[in-house]
């Protein structure tokens, strides 16, 4: 019998991904070519981007916990135009769908940024990462109620046509409302989650080690709060939504489309595996095969 | 740079709580140069969960294998002294910048603290290969922590040993009677490794000699690749105060000049 591959495409909203893995901002860079082609993934997410220059935190910039890692880099940022003039060309080069994270202190910055990316003709979409704090709302994060973050979403859906994928901050509480919110302003699509914020403190100095004092907690231990939230957005919303949170290979992958998620975002691995992406690609084929899977999109929700 | 299955030739300890590893890679040896740095991932499970970063202590092509040199300080490290020869480790190398030996130089001088010597063991190993006098200053806190030094002799290194305890009849200070040592002679370029002390020792003397050092700086990664942005130090881009970033000593690293790390040429 001939081998039948199975289709593992997908799409986010308008955005065709030849299979659901993405890699999630600020976890990789284009130096990972020189260890696999980069054109395997479904989507490239470069490191989120500010419209200003930012330096970021000061070090130490992160902690290692065990199966995670807390950090706070703070987003350092070599501005707009300098990402059009370095980055942008070897991203258009990728031949991938590419998705732009995009953060900002005020709703004008991200929709300035939205818009601009409309112009560069190439992207595929822009993310907002909305765990940023809101200057307006005195530092509270732009995804921490579902006011803020519609206001958001409604001022940039107007300011590009592109695809708007918002973000969310880990929040048991509000991650619900905060993405129907965003669904009813236009939202393409939900990124979910971003890093839990997290602290660690050193017993012989009695100071929390990071610089900035707090940072996010990522890695393998945030998964099962992934999965959870993603699979209660699921049953919320009818736009689809790109999972991150821990996930490491191909049933990892699989858990976070069996609770909801249509693509996902391997991000913390690629630091301790930098060839975690083609290994879950090459997962993904497998359990697809092994199973009898014709179409990866019938796992997606399939655990409720 | 490659990720590859290393296996475990030799893993020892060779002085008070270091530790020589002999990984076989003709893929690593093959391409390393002193001063730059592998990724080592201590087991397939995931506590610790990153990798460590290690330096390479001996790069041997034709030998097909590679030597870290490693100081148990933590958990990584203390898992590290269980594995026996014949084990696999995942290793990712070779990264960062290395050393420069400038093409005409005739002497160099390297200084070091403690573990600190592990990469400079190297970049001494080749300089010798290439017929460059090499002056190495060596220090420790006692005589058990001693280590490398041999391999300087071996190599035709002129090596001075300073231990805290004064054994071997060191000074406190590894770079304390540095002018007079050095009275006379040309030295083409400075080294060190590790102490931001000694850094700052050695980038005051050697500047004010107008002689130019090289400083390879150890910080805890993430990824070893540029993208965690974890590793940052804060270093001048150029000869003017108000050009201070944070770089990462993965990627614009680890080997900086003296000036960008400790101050202003």
């Amino acid at each position: 019998m001939p081998e039948v591959r199975p289709d593992l495409s997908v799409r986010i909203g308008p955005i065709s991904m030849k299979n659901p893995l993405m890699v999630a901002s600020g976890t990789h860079n284009l130096d990972y070519g020189e260890l696999y082609p980069l054109d395997i993934l479904g989507a490239y997410v470069p490191k989120t981007i500010r419209m200003h220059t930012w330096p970021g935190n000061p070090p130490p910039r992160t902690a290692e916990v065990p199966s995670g890692v807390v950090t706070s880099v703070g987003i350092p940022s070599k501005g707009w135009d300098a990402f059009v003039r370095e980055d942008a060309p070897r991203l258009r080069a990728l031949g991938i769908p590419v998705i732009l994270s995009v953060v900002g202190k005020t709703e004008d910055e991200y929709a300035g940024m939205a818009e601009r990316a409309g112009s560069l003709g190439f992207l595929a979409g822009v993310e907002l990462n909305l765990s940023c704090p809101n200057i307006k709302a005195g530092g509270l994060a732009f995804g921490s109620d579902a006011k803020t973050a519609a206001s958001l979403m409604d001022k940039v859906r107007k300011a590009t046509s592109l695809p708007v994928i918002p973000k969310l901050p880990p929040d048991y509480g509000r991650v619900v409302e905060v993405a129907k919110a965003c669904e009813d302003a236009g939202a393409d699509a939900i990124a979910m989650i971003n890093a839990p914020p997290a602290m660690v403190i050193d017993v012989d100095t009695r100071q929390p080690v990071l610089g900035n004092r707090t940072g996010g907690l990522s890695g393998p231990a945030i998964r099962p709060m992934a999965v959870y939230m993603i699979y209660r957005v699921y049953k919320a919303v009818r736009i689809p939504i790109i999972g991150m949170g821990g996930a490491c290979d191909a049933r990892d992958v699989i858990e976070f489309m069996l609770a909801g998620a249509r693509a996902v975002a391997l991000g913390t691995v690629n630091f301790f595996d930098p060839m975690a992406v083609p290994r879950a690609l090459e997962g993904l084929r497998e359990f697809t095969t092994t199973n009898g899977i014709d179409d990866i999109n019938s796992l997606v929700g399939a655990a409720h | 740079m490659v990720e590859v299955q290393c296996e475990v030739m030799n893993n020892r300890e060779v002085a008070g709580g270091v530790w020589n590893m002999a990984l076989r890679s003709p893929d690593l040896a093959g391409t390393a140069r002193p001063g730059q740095f592998c990724m080592l991932r201590v087991n397939r499970r995931l506590d610790p969960v990153l990798r460590r970063p290690f330096t390479f202590h001996r790069i041997l092509p034709d030998r097909e294998y590679i030597e870290i040199l490693y100081k148990v300080v933590g958990r990584g490290t203390d898992l590290m002294t269980g594995l026996e020869p014949g084990a696999f480790v995942d290793v990712l190398g070779p990264l960062g910048n290395g050393y420069a030996i400038p093409e005409d130089a005739r002497t160099i001088v390297t200084v070091s603290r403690g573990i600190g010597i592990a990469g400079l063991v190297a970049l001494a190993e080749e300089a010798r290969r290439r017929g460059v006098n090499v002056l190495a200053l060596a220090s420790f806190s006692n005589k058990d922590a001693v280590t490398g030094t041999e391999l300087l002799d071996y190599f035709g290194c002129e090596t001075a040993l300073h231990t805290d305890d004064g054994v071997h009849g060191g000074t406190a200070l590894v770079t304390d009677g540095l002018g007079a040592r050095l009275a006379g002679r040309q030295v083409d370029q400075f080294y060190t490794c590790g102490s931001r002390r000694l850094a700052m020792a050695v980038y005051q003397w050697s500047a004010g000699h107008g002689i130019p050092a090289q400083v390879s700086l150890e910080q805890h990664m993430a990824c070893g690749m540029g993208a965690c942005m974890g590793c940052v130090v804060e270093a001048f881009t150029s000869g003017k105060r108000d050009a201070k970033a944070y770089r990462r000593v993965c990627k614009e690293g680890p080997v900086f000049w003296a000036w960008e790390v400790c101050g202003v040429a």
